[in-house]
């Protein structure tokens, strides 16, 4: 039998934490309604999920683990949920569009474009390199080990310099 | 550009985060988390239940095959029936193993191919179902009604051979529909909306079986150190 949540706990863990969900719904979803969408369902996933934590990890992990396996899901869908059981949580959200948010600086635009340009798994791998996860941490997260982690960041972080350069050169 | 350059840009991006998002807490204080999270239990449930059925159907067909061992007329097509209800049985059983497998606290590569797996499965069970759906039918006719087939071609043979030809022919069919289905190529309106919400397409499961099939190859590629 699971023990019984502690809802103002969760609702503390929530808010400490919630730009991780506002950055994997951002980088995963385009369209403001399916960001919405991923936003209720992640935090259905945590909440659920919530008894499970295991504390020898930090929360922001297993925060980022909940939010980028159901990500990557949803990712995976192309059709929105028809039979949405959480409806009732969308009103709680409110989104804007990071890509033609005009406070962005160029540079921020283009680094989120680029990293959206990813595959779902090696945008998840640069998203925790950026928030500076350890290797170690990284791996955990992912399944994989610490050095296909290094592997796959600096390989990557490459792709990303070129397509920066690429751009300042053509303007 | 180096590497703390694009920390630097990405820091900038989170500090403008809270500006473009807002999660309401007050309302999210009064939402009845745990009705949510009896939505989520349903939908095991239901995979529970649908097990039980087909055991239920199983008990109840081998109980009619030793009732009628002396009557092969009844005797096979119970045989036939309780072997295609035991195979959605046990594929139902392997179906709930892989969704009770499904733990969001897991790491990210293992959970997704748990995913793959499970819509794989799942799709390949809906086809067969929907492929032996016409057998299935006729077969639980003749075993509720226990309609003797050898009488039935006595007095009408050309009702016989009409109802085998259908059963018989429905086989391609299905496959050609399930072929259409699958197919990449453009399809056209009729098609696209007799795909729609069928338990046979990709989108009842997630997308498409060569999607997952990718996917699941996407992430082997992934775990390799190259």
């Amino acid at each position: 039998m699971n023990k019984p949540i502690d809802k103002p706990e969760f609702l503390r863990t929530l808010k400490a934490h919630e730009k991780i969900l506002f950055k994997v719904c951002n980088l995963y979803c385009r369209n403001p309604e399916d960001r919405k969408d991923l936003m209720q369902e992640i935090i259905i996933q945590l909440w659920t999920s919530f008894h499970r934590y295991d504390s020898k990890y930090r929360l922001s992990t297993w925060m980022y683990r909940v939010s980028l396996n159901v990500a990557i899901s949803y990712y995976r869908k192309t059709k929105r949920h028809a039979d949405n059981h959480f409806s009732s949580l969308s009103h709680l959200i409110e989104v804007f569009d990071t890509e033609d948010n005009e406070h962005l600086e160029e540079n921020t635009r283009l680094l989120y474009r680029f990293i959206r340009e990813l595959n779902d798994l090696n945008r998840a791998l640069i998203m925790l390199y950026l928030d500076d996860y350890s290797y170690k941490e990284i791996a955990e997260i992912m399944g994989i080990t610490v050095t296909n982690v290094s592997t796959k960041i600096n390989r990557i972080k490459k792709q990303l310099k070129q397509k920066f350069e690429q751009m300042e050169k053509s303007i | 550009m180096n590497t703390s350059d694009l920390k630097d840009i990405w820091n900038k991006y989170d500090e403008k985060l809270e500006a473009n998002w807002a999660l309401n807490y007050r309302i999210l204080k009064e939402i009845k988390m745990d009705k949510v999270q009896s939505a989520v239990r349903k939908i095991k449930t239901g995979g529970i239940i649908w097990i039980v059925i087909q055991h239920l159907i199983g008990i109840f067909l081998i109980s009619t095959a030793i009732t009628h061992y002396e009557r092969p007329q009844i005797l096979i097509p119970t045989i036939m029936l309780a072997v295609l209800t035991y195979i959605t049985a046990f594929w139902g059983s392997h179906n709930m193993g892989l969704i009770l497998k499904v733990d969001y606290n897991e790491p990210v590569t293992r959970i997704q191919e748990n995913i793959q797996k499970l819509k794989l499965s799942k799709l390949k069970n809906y086809r067969f179902i929907f492929i032996f759906s016409h057998l299935y039918f006729w077969l639980g006719v003749i075993v509720l009604l226990k309609i003797d087939v050898l009488i039935l071609w006595q007095n009408s043979p050309l009702f016989v051979i009409i109802q085998s030809l259908f059963v018989l022919a429905y086989f391609p069919f299905a496959l050609w529909i399930i072929r259409k289905y699958s197919s990449k190529k453009p399809k056209s309106r009729f098609w696209k909306a007799l795909e729609k919400d069928s338990l046979l397409t990709e989108d009842s499961v997630g997308k498409n079986i060569n999607d997952a099939l990718g996917f699941l190859e996407e992430i082997e590629e992934f775990k390799k150190e190259n």
